[in-house]
Order: C-alpha cells, then structure tokens, then sequence
C-alpha cells in the first residue's frame, strides 16, 4: 500500500536527519497528544505538561527502533509512548513524596517550591548567567560545525561507561597540558590521536571509537568556553587561581 | 547532577552533565544554556548489534560445517565399506574394501573362516594380495585338500565396480592358482567367480617342491589330470585350443572303481565324460549341444 511506503520512507528519514524527525512529530502531533491525553485521563495543556515533551521523546525512540519486523509503527509508538509516561509518573511519585508541595512543617520561609528547587540564587542572575551560557553554547555549535560535527553526533559517540569517560579525559589532560596540540588541533580540524594515545596513555582503540566525543571537548579547552568548562569541572591551568 | 541545556530540538534536547557526558533528553520546555537536574534521558536504541560477536558466531558456525562434511567425506572414502568380496573355498571370508578399493578389514564367516583369518594383517596389503595370501594360508592349514572350487562372490554397489573388481580377481587370482596347482578354470557370471582348479593330494616323497606338474598323478597308479585331458580330446577330436573351458575336472570312486569325471565345452557342444583313472579307458561319453539359459 502506498500510504504505508511513504509511512517507512519517512520513517527512514527521521532516523538519520534530526529535522526530519522534528517535521515528523509535527505532523504526527495529533496523535502523540491523543496519547497522551489517555495516559492523563484529561486534555492536554501544551505549555504546562511535561509529559507531553516526554511523549515526543518517546515517538522519537519508537521511529529510531522501528523496524518492520516490529509490525505496525503506531501501534508501536503508542505502547512506547505509555510505557515511557508510565515510567515519569513512577519517578514523579517518588519525588513527590520526598518534597512536599506543601512545607508541614511550617515553615516560615515564604519562598515557593519552584524557588527551591533552583540553585538558590535570584532570578535576575540567574537569567543572565543562562544568557551568557547560551551565547557561549551558540559558539561552541558553529565551531563545532566547522569539525562537520552537531551536538547530536557528538551525544550519540558519547562514551557510555564511567571508565571510558575517564580515559578520554585523561587524554584530554594531557592536551590541556600542551598547548601546542591544542593549537594545531585547532588550525588543521583534525585530532590528533597519536600523540594523544601516547602521551595520555590511552588505547588508540578508545580514541578511535569515540573520536566525535574528543573533538568536542578538545574544543571545549580552546578560549571562549569558560562556562562549559566551568561546568564539566575542566579548569585550565591558566585559570587556576 | 546538573546539566547544562546546549541544543533543543522538537524531537529531544541535548545536555551536558557535569562528567561531560552528552546525553539526550526530553525536551521540557528548555532554553539553551539553562540548567537542569531531573531530565528525562532517552534510552539509546541499539541497533547497530555487536558485528564482531556476530561474525565470530557466523565463522564458528561455518567452520564447523566445514569439519563435518570434511570428517564425513574421509570417512566415507577411506573408513566406510563399500564394496565387499567373499572368498570361499571350505573357509568362507568377507574382505571389505573402502570406497578406493583398499582393504580395510577381513572377516571371517564361518568357524573355518574365523580360524583361517585368526592373526592375519591385512595391513598395506591390497585385494588380490589377500586373496592369494589367504588361499596359501588355507592350503597350509589343510583346507584345501579335495579337488574343488574357490568362489568368489563381489559385492559393489555399481555395475562398473563389479566388472572391474571381478576382471581383477578372474585374472590375477587364477594366474596365482595356477601357478599354485597347475591349472585353474575360471568361470564368471555377474559378480560371481568360481576358480577350479586341481588340487594335487599334498605327497611329500615325489613332489618336494610343492605339487605344480601336471605330469605327476595325484597317486602312483592313476593317470594325471594332462593324460586324462588328451584323451578325451583325442576322442573328441578336438584341439586343446577348441575348448572353451573345463567346467569340471574330479576324481571319484565308483564300484571301488576310481574314475575321472570331466565336463567342458567347445564353441558348439558340450561334454561328459568318465574314464577310468587306472587305465584310461573311456567309460561313459556324452555331447549336446549348449543350452541357452
């Protein structure tokens, strides 16, 4: 049947281009809140719920692990969808329980839940530290690009197990060291593995395998990504205090 | 564990966290640069399986195929019994050749048979050696001591094999006999070889050598097998050249009386004929003409 080809088709699509996949949730949107709308018993409200977001989290996984074996894809994707929001109520009643709404203790502290749950400083800072993150981000992107990397790649090579996130920041210490790596790493867009593998004493193998992975936090030890390196506990030497 | 909001799609968002592992995660409404701690990851969808487990498995799979059907063709050729021949003369013997026609046990099949083969190799040696060397052994043991046969019956499963193998043993093994005993007849029918051949009685005083002339008589008075031979020739009137085969060469006793009893055929007819051992003389003769059976 030819619905069902183009069906597959964009399927296909969706799995390899990450704006296709948006396009696909759009047009889908529908029935990804239909979903869940059963799930909550109730209509859904856009802005507020996120178990709409995490729906269309979970639309998103059911077209990455479809395959035709799999049956029929909406069938698929609706029991994906509920499985996923079955798993957030789950952890939401956890949570629920360990903070309360309501302080029944009394507390006089009049601030909100909300206000709690934030890092404890005011808005307004907080605000413009997000702004200066997003510009700095926004840079890190583009200059990823010119690697021919997004951030998506980049988390999809990410190494998975603590020990290989160690070895490859040991490796990345040893560039932070050596400045000259850094530099070169920088002109010519390319990695340099051998020189890493050697003198951070980490298997070629590793560097290989997770080579988008390094690139981007190579990168994140050039000039302009203090917070990001603020953020991962990666202080250069220069900055030390 | 915080994150770090870096890229928001429809789809999902990409975070860091403070290991600097990136991660994707459902979107709830972020912003770029915004800090969270509870997202909700998504799970990786492994569809790329481990393609080196699974040649392993594909090349132990194969490779063990491949020793079987190798394993099961030697086996086949060079273990397996495909053709047999039985011998018999008094003793009966199974020799069993593999698919190349190589000796690969003997066997015996009656009690005499069982004592002929008892502590024989057979080892690198093949058919026609065994034959021989089996038919020595029963001469030896005593076996063959009447005048008879020794027949041959091949076993093969084709028709090709059977004429080869029973050319082989037609020939080589009468040749053998021969030279044993002076003469052999050989006669053939599909698969099925009988040898006669006359056996001297074994006479330490007159033959020391092993009893091979056809001139001597299987005791002081009685004619030879040759003698009796060109007499019923002569009074066939026929050449030795004539006759096909002697089909039946014996020595019995009849009225006290030993006689020879002799069978062959010409191109044309076939003959019977009994003359007295002692004297030669011709005591009853007849002659046909071949049956078509």
């Amino acid at each position: 049947m030819r619905k069902d080809d183009m069906l597959v088709a964009l399927i296909n699509e969706a799995k390899e281009d990450v704006n296709a996949a948006d396009e696909m949730i759009r047009t889908y949107m529908p029935f990804i809140k239909n979903e869940t709308a059963k799930f909550l018993r109730r209509p859904v409200i856009e802005e507020n719920d996120c178990e709409l977001s995490i729906a269309m989290m979970a639309f998103y996984e059911a077209v990455q692990g479809y395959s035709q074996m799999r049956g029929a894809f909406f069938s698929y994707a609706s029991v994906h969808i509920k499985s996923r929001l079955i798993d957030y109520a789950r952890k939401e009643r956890k949570h629920k329980n360990l903070t309360p709404l309501e302080t029944a203790d009394g507390d006089e502290d009049e601030m909100s839940v909300t206000d709690k749950l934030t890092d404890g400083s005011d808005h307004a800072e907080e605000f413009s530290e997000r702004n200066a993150a997003r510009s700095e981000i926004e840079k890190f992107t583009k200059e990823l690009e010119e690697f021919g990397l997004s951030l998506s790649d980049v988390s999809d090579h990410c190494p998975q197990q603590q020990r290989t996130l160690e070895a490859c920041r040991k490796a990345l210490d040893y560039a932070k060291e050596n400045q000259e790596i850094l530099d070169e790493f920088l002109r010519t867009k390319r990695l340099p593995i051998a020189q890493l593998s050697l003198g951070g004493g980490v298997e070629r193998k590793t560097l290989e395998r997770h080579r988008k992975y390094m690139v981007a936090l190579l990168l994140a030890c050039t000039n302009g990504f203090e917070i990001i390196r603020g953020h991962i506990k990666l202080v250069l030497s220069s900055e030390k205090i | 564990m915080k994150y770090i909001v870096m890229e928001c799609h429809r789809s999902y968002a990409v975070l860091l966290d403070e290991n600097g592992k990136f991660v994707k995660a459902a979107n709830m409404n972020y912003v770029v640069g915004q800090t969270v701690t509870d997202p909700v990851i998504m799970k990786r969808q492994r569809s790329r399986t481990s393609t080196r487990a699974a040649w392993i498995q594909a090349f132990g799979a194969i490779a063990a195929c491949l020793i079987l059907v190798l394993g099961f063709g030697y086996y086949q050729n060079n273990l397996f019994c495909y053709s047999s021949i039985t011998m018999s003369i008094n003793p009966e013997v199974r020799i069993e050749l593999n698919r190349k026609g190589e000796v690969i046990d003997v066997v015996g099949t009656n009690d005499d048979g069982v004592k002929l083969v008892e502590n024989y190799d057979f080892h690198g040696k093949d058919k026609i050696t065994v034959a021989d060397e089996l038919i020595s052994r029963a001469r030896e043991m005593g076996y063959l001591t009447d005048a008879g046969d020794i027949s041959f019956d091949i076993n093969a499963p084709d028709q090709k094999l059977l004429e080869q193998y029973s050319s082989e043993i037609s020939r080589q093994v009468t040749e053998y006999l021969s030279n044993l005993f002076g003469g052999a007849d050989t006669n053939i029918s599909n698969g099925h070889i009988t040898i006669t051949v006359e056996i001297k009685k074994p006479d330490g005083n007159t033959d020391p050598g092993g009893s091979t002339n056809p001139n001597d008589s299987p005791s002081p008075n009685l004619l030879s097998i040759e003698e009796v031979k060109s007499i019923v020739l002569d009074h066939a009137k026929l050449n030795a050249a004539d006759v096909v085969s002697f089909s039946e060469i014996s020595l019995e006793t009849e009225n006290g009386v030993q006689i020879y009893e002799l069978e062959f055929t010409s191109a044309t007819l076939e003959y019977e004929y009994k003359i007295n051992a002692l004297t030669g003389a011709i005591i009853e003769f007849d002659s046909e003409e071949i049956d078509d059976d």
